[in-house]
């Protein structure tokens, strides 16, 4: 399982691991220095994240998601996330 | 509000983070808040909740060196504890701190950097969860939030060995990482570098503990017997601490 690094503008160091399948997001492993309230929210997240397209409202999604499930995040934001995976799914 | 206080002095890190963990409980359940101050012996590498440990540690390397790597309960990045840093636990009940996560780390970090002003030293808070002098990073902070009571653990480095540092931390670019040391060298100190006499654990210990009291508007410091949770420090110690399966959660 290769993870790659992002360093998001004033954010955490993230370190990814992302298999796409078409847009969808097929599996997707999260770590780095980052903090997240409540620590366990982070399955939660990955799981969540396998429902996501790259092509529908990926960023409004995650933000809602976060917001319903009072998951506070420090050190990147959904943007940041889309920004990487963009990256990725393109490449 | 009274408080308890105690000073475990330097320990393994397992020691330390179960001894975190049923002080967290014992908060919780009395919601009396709780200082500790302490040290890691023998040295060992900490990573962050949210980390990987073989992503972060060299784990072969650490091992031969008998470097502990633990996971700890808070998130943040890799830390490398030795015997030239002061550590630090507050444990309140949440309604004595502000709701805000941001504030209530600088909330904390404002005890470490008045007791620093003491000492001539013109540190700042800075967000998220560092304080530095002169722009260079001299403590890392990091908190959780469980069971009703916030948990903010931290390490002020009186001196910092980064050579030694770098030889356990996995550098993403093994081709950059002498300029990376050399990168962090500038950005890290410690506050030992910035006084004209070295400052001993036990002497910071008293400064800060007299800030904490103050800042907190604590009435009276009690000191906690830390033999009275052994068996339980014990238990967490051979059951999680030491285990793969918290360890290498991730």
């Amino acid at each position: 399982m290769e993870f790659k690094n992002y360093k998001p503008e004033n954010g955490k160091l993230l370190k990814i691991f992302v298999e796409f399948t078409g847009s969808k997001i097929a599996e997707f492993k999260l770590r780095g220095d980052f903090f997240m309230h409540p620590e366990s929210s982070l399955e939660t997240l990955e799981e969540f994240m396998l429902t996501l397209d790259m092509s529908k409202n990926f960023t409004q999604s995650l933000e809602r998601f976060l917001v319903d499930n009072q998951i506070q995040v420090f050190g990147f934001i959904p943007q940041d996330l889309y920004d990487f995976l963009t990256m990725q799914y393109e490449s | 509000m009274k408080a308890k206080f105690l000073n475990t002095g330097f320990n393994s890190a397992i020691f330390n983070f179960a001894c975190d963990e049923v002080l967290l409980d014992y908060v919780s359940k009395t919601g009396i808040p709780v200082l500790r101050f302490y040290g890691f012996n023998p040295t060992s590498c900490t990573i962050g909740y949210f980390q990987g440990m073989e992503l972060e540690i060299d784990t072969q390397k650490a091992n031969q060196a008998g470097v502990e790597c633990i996971r700890r309960i808070t998130g943040g990045g890799a830390v490398m504890h030795d015997q030239n840093q002061f550590t630090y636990t507050l444990i309140l009940p949440q309604k004595l701190l502000s709701q805000n996560i941001l504030e209530s780390y600088e909330q904390v970090c404002y005890s470490i950097i008045s007791g620093l002003k003491r000492l001539d030293l013109q540190a700042e808070f800075a967000p998220l969860n560092d304080i530095i002098l002169n722009n260079q990073k001299i403590s890392g902070n990091a908190q959780t939030r469980k069971k009703g009571c916030v948990l903010q653990h931290g390490t002020l480095l009186l001196d910092v060995d980064v050579d030694l540092m770098f030889s356990l931390l996995k550098v993403p670019d093994e081709k950059i990482k002498y300029k990376l040391i050399q990168s962090v060298k500038k950005r890290v100190t410690g506050i030992n570098q910035h006084l004209k006499n070295s400052i001993s654990f036990d002497e910071i210990s008293r400064i800060l503990k007299e800030e904490f009291f103050k800042n907190f508007n604590f009435s009276e410091f009690e000191d906690l017997d830390i033999s009275e949770f052994n068996s339980t420090i014990e238990k967490l110690q051979s059951e999680k601490y030491s285990c793969d399966e918290w360890n290498l959660k991730y």
